[in-house]
């Protein structure tokens, strides 16, 4: 599979206010790529800007191999599904969903069959006559990508399509979109800031943050290798220890946090008298009646959070910060307030470089030039 | 068993009797009784001294299908319709610049449109009067640019008077199509252009259609009001080209003859009534058309 | 902060553009302990400067109205509460109008003692036998005023007037009996001519003018003039004077079928609440020192020979504010007509204007 889109440089400035900072993204050919962030990261106006409803301040984007920043809208070979669905409201659902074929003077007949086709394909048979006012979230959903799909873009952007719709609709609408995905073998790009759907959906995700790109990489890697703070942070649940290494042995991390020294899997990225940042998974944390090898931290069982499935402990350490250790329901657990030694397998746990790390380098580099 | 407290109203009348009467009231006297008033009189005759005499006459109303008079009740309607049409396609695209900017001059622009409402249009058609006169400043530049050799002939022509109606009439025009245009969802013009339609076939398939009740409002307040004018025809057609309000306007005062501009005045409201009428069956708003 | 500013300058401004909507007419120390005056006279026809003096000279109050044809004037009267206005200066046929309307007072000459400054010839004239109920003020003609230096023919009539080549030059009042009067005059028809036959004759006539007027003006016609949007036209002598002082190119002629003639008088309406002070007024312009000043600013015709004297010759021996003798003697006054021929002259005239 081929690079379908790619960004390059990409910046976008609206007066002073840097969005989206030096983006650098490629597509691969019939992923499903999602952008994941907060609002206000910049995953949206990068969406636009790929649309074409924003110019990038500078740097390319390029649709097979076709640089088309300066191109209008109409000019790209893309497609958009809004997140309010911008269905045109005095249109019937058959003229909505042609209109795009209607714009490329393709042949009436055509246009009948082909509406028809892609109807079925989205469940809305019988819907032609109908009014976008007449249909329930879900359907209008349904309308928008039926109306984008059947132009047959390389490329279909999606920005944060199921966010009006309720829960379990949400959920129904994601395997839907992820099977006319496979099917249609169609690249999506999709926008959200909800971390399951991106989870769930995606081939590829792309995290952001403050206008740039954590990291790009499968939901596992994500989840099990994140590259940043913020990425570790931002999926799922994790505890967050902040220290320095003070060794480095096979690929074995000793790193000094407040409350004590600890034991974690690295590569050899990391250099000793390095700030970095242990996180570890609430589900991977362990805990002995005695101090661990390795492990200097010591804590107190606070509380228990039912969760379903699940059940939280809270454990407090002695400078007042708090861990989470997660055990299926039915799990023998210490009573609340008695002293534990929390650690960790070594690969259990991820390194990840601190950001101000990179100031210290650049400085000790100036030194020795 | 509870007992109905004598306080509950069995029927909506009082409540509305209050509410509505005073209003009603007002408008029966100022509305409704002139309204009589002036049917009434439409069909009486006058004697030598231009006194009213109250016999009843159908001469006045006969004297309406006369050529003359049709010739001048056709011209005011093509007038009125050259004027509106004007004023849709040099307002719209006025309204749109403005309801669309992003500047943070908006709410300037918008002013600009309708402070020149704040003086009497009058003065400002007289103003254009000497504007546009053979010694008036139009001229004047024209000449020093050496444009034309002599003061061109702009004023006292039908052209003059249409120029008049529709500075008059344009604020009419761009307010209504001012808040529907701002109602336009931004997204569905992106949505078009993403489809793949160009400007103009945006402009076609989605604007114009999803703003047609604005220019409907905006067309009925101009064409309606502007049968009515007399003063711009007056001043800048040198009072050469009578329309129906001239007419009716002169009935009342140099000709003296009240019963025959009471019938012209009638007429003249009967067809603005079927014009409503025609608006609302095409699918007018009529709660938007005070804008 | 930025909007607040701005909406207070803005209701500032709407605060003073209102105002200066009020307080309009001549505001001038007269402190009203005297009375009140309305007049209603013709635009462009007494000067603010004569009006101002009385109000000093009598502590009168005065509040002056305009109208710019006899018609508007009598439409206005009747439509507005009796009394509203205690002086009126109507024309020649007008006053008998009013006069048979009844709407007219007699006058108590024992109070107008200026009237013996008033020319003999002018004294008892037909619309008022004996002067019951008026008292002439100025007059003069329907007169051709043309710019020589836009217009090569010769025009020395009327019916010059309606020569193709004038196409789109001329100014016409906008009064229908002066502008049918001269048509009929123009092919030999009298000024007030009631014979259908020949009205349809001059029907005929009165179209073939329609290619040559752009502007139809009682108001202020001589500013066409001035301006140059008209090179040529039939309006009031005084102001074709008026013209002249500002264009040197301009000049008055008398047709030779004779001017339409019209003469202004001040009456009294019958209802005037202040006709004491009415009195005092029209006294007041019969004196000849007043009447010059009137005469400086409107040089129109005037039946106050003592007034003259004190105008000299620059104002007698000027043709347009002074039209000589003859063509005096050879014009016409407007004369009132039956209700079916003045129908005939309203569709004659509406048909030009359509």
């Amino acid at each position: 599979m081929g690079t379908i889109v790619e960004l390059t440089g990409v910046n976008k400035l609206y007066g002073k206010n840097h969005v989206v900072k030096d983006l650098n993204i490629t597509v691969d050919e019939g992923e499903f790529l999602t952008l994941l962030g907060s609002s206000g990261c910049g995953k949206t106006t990068t969406l636009r800007m790929i649309a074409g409803f924003e110019e990038p301040t500078t740097g390319s984007i390029k649709v097979e191999g076709e640089a088309i920043e300066e191109k209008e809208p109409f000019e790209r070979n893309v497609n958009t599904v809004f997140q309010t669905y911008a269905l045109f409201p005095h249109k019937t659902i058959f003229d909505n969903i042609a209109y795009g074929l209607k714009m490329k003077k393709v042949p009436k007949a055509e246009i009948k069959e082909r509406v028809f086709e892609m109807m079925e394909m989205v469940q809305l048979s019988g819907f032609e006559n109908r009014y976008p006012s007449q249909l329930s979230g879900g359907q209008k959903q349904r309308v928008a990508i039926a109306r984008a799909l059947i132009n047959r873009p390389r490329v279909l952007l999606l920005d944060e399509p199921l966010g009006a719709l309720d829960l379990k609709l949400r959920k129904q609408m994601q395997l839907e979109l992820k099977r006319l995905q496979k099917k249609l073998n169609i690249t999506f790009i999709y926008v959200t800031h909800d971390q399951e759907e991106a989870l769930t959906m995606s081939d590829r995700i792309a995290i952001m943050h403050d206008g740039i790109v954590d990291q790009l990489a499968s939901p596992t890697d994500i989840y099990e290798h994140p590259a940043t703070r913020f990425v570790a942070t931002f999926i799922g649940e994790t505890n967050i220890y902040d220290g320095c290494v003070t060794s480095v042995t096979d690929g074995i991390a000793t790193v000094t946090l407040e409350n004590g020294a600890v034991k974690v899997k690295c590569d050899d990225s990391f250099s000793i008298l390095e700030y970095a940042t242990v996180s570890v998974r609430p589900e991977k944390m362990r805990f002995d009646t005695k101090a661990h090898e390795g492990f200097e931290l010591v804590a107190q069982v606070k509380d228990y959070v039912y969760v379903g499935s699940v059940l939280k402990c809270i454990v407090s350490l002695p400078n007042g910060n708090e861990l989470k250790i997660e055990r299926l329901a039915g799990q023998e657990l210490p009573a609340i307030g008695s002293i534990i030694y929390p650690y960790w397998e070594p690969e259990d746990g991820v390194l990840i470089h601190n950001d101000s790390y990179k100031i210290f380098k650049a400085l000790d580099e100036i030194k020795l030039a | 068993m509870a007992k109905r407290s004598k306080h509950e109203f069995k029927s909506n009348t009082m409540p509305a009797i209050v509410t509505v009467g005073p209003v009603a009231i007002l408008l029966l006297f100022l509305v409704v009784a002139p309204l009589i008033f002036v049917a009434v009189m439409s069909f009486c005759q006058t004697d030598e001294f231009y006194n009213v005499v109250y016999k009843f006459t159908s001469v006045n109303y006969g004297k309406l299908i006369s050529t003359d008079y049709l010739k001048i009740y056709a011209q005011s309607l093509l007038i009125a319709f050259i004027t509106t049409v004007l004023c849709v396609l040099i307002g719209y695209p006025f309204a749109y610049i403005i309801a669309r900017t992003k500047s943070k001059k908006k709410q300037l622009f918008y002013m600009l449109v309708i402070i020149p409402f704040w003086t009497n249009s009058l003065i400002r058609i007289y103003g254009w009067r000497t504007f546009l006169g053979s010694s008036g400043w139009l001229n004047k530049l024209l000449m020093v640019t050496h444009l034309v050799n002599e003061p061109v002939d702009f004023l006292y022509k039908t052209g003059t008077t249409v120029l008049g109606m529709v500075y008059c009439f344009i604020p009419f025009m761009v307010l209504p199509l001012y808040t529907a245009i701002e109602k336009l969802d931004g997204s569905l013009l992106e949505a078009s252009s993403d489809l793949g339609a160009k400007p103009v076939k945006t402009l076609f398939e989605v604007i114009l259609p999803l703003t047609s009740s604005g220019i409907f409002s905006g067309c009925i307040m101009v064409f309606i009001p502007c049968l009515g004018y007399f003063f711009v025809s007056n001043i800048l057609g040198g009072g050469n080209t009578d329309m129906i309000g001239n007419l009716i306007e002169r009935q009342f005062k140099s000709a003296n003859n009240w019963p025959l501009g009471a019938a012209l005045s009638i007429i003249l409201i009967l067809v603005t009534l079927i014009l409503v009428k025609i608006y609302q069956k095409l699918g007018g708003d009529m709660d938007n058309l005070g804008v | 902060m930025k909007k607040r500013i701005l909406a207070a300058l803005i209701s500032v401004s709407l605060v003073a553009m209102s105002l200066t909507g009020c307080g309009s007419s001549a505001e001038t120390g007269a402190t009203g302990d005297q009375g009140e005056l309305n007049i209603f006279v013709w635009t462009e026809y007494l000067p603010d400067s004569v009006v101002e003096k009385f109000e000093k000279e009598t502590g009168i109050k005065v509040n002056v109205s305009t109208y710019s044809s006899n018609e508007d004037m009598l439409a206005k009267v009747k439509s507005e509460t009796a009394g509203a206005y205690d002086v009126l200066n109507p024309s020649d046929y007008m006053v008998a109008q009013l006069i048979a309307q009844d709407m007219l007072q007699p006058l108590d000459f024992e109070k107008l003692p200026n009237f013996s400054h008033i020319g003999e010839s002018y004294k008892n004239p037909a619309y008022d036998p004996g002067n019951v109920y008026s008292v002439p003020y100025m007059g003069g003609a329907g007169a051709i005023v043309v710019n020589k230096d836009k217009i090569d023919m010769d025009i020395t009539s009327y019916a010059d007037l309606f020569d193709t080549a004038l196409e789109g030059q001329l100014v016409v009042l906008d009064d229908f009996r002066a502008v049918i009067g001269m048509t009929a005059k123009s092919i030999g028809y009298d000024m007030n001519e009631t014979d259908t036959a020949k009205l349809a004759e001059v029907s005929d006539k009165l179209m073939e003018l329609k290619n040559n007027v752009v502007l139809y003006d009682s108001d202020s016609p001589k500013s066409a003039l001035i301006s140059g949007d008209c090179a040529a036209g039939m309006i009031w002598s005084a102001e074709v004077a008026m013209a002249m002082e500002e264009v040197p190119s301009i000049e008055v002629i008398y047709p030779e079928e004779g001017a339409y003639l019209f003469f202004d008088n001040w009456v009294v309406t019958k209802e005037s609440p202040n006709s004491e002070n009415a009195l005092k007024w029209i006294n007041f312009v019969m004196e000849p020192e007043n009447m010059a000043m009137i005469l400086e600013e409107f040089p129109y015709l005037c039946a106050n020979t003592d007034a003259i004297e004190l105008m000299g010759d620059e104002y007698s021996s000027n043709p347009a504010k002074n039209p000589p003798a003859d063509a005096i003697a050879k014009g016409s006054y407007v004369e009132n007509l039956d209700a079916s021929t003045l129908d005939i002259y309203s569709e004659m005239w509406t048909k030009l204007k359509e």
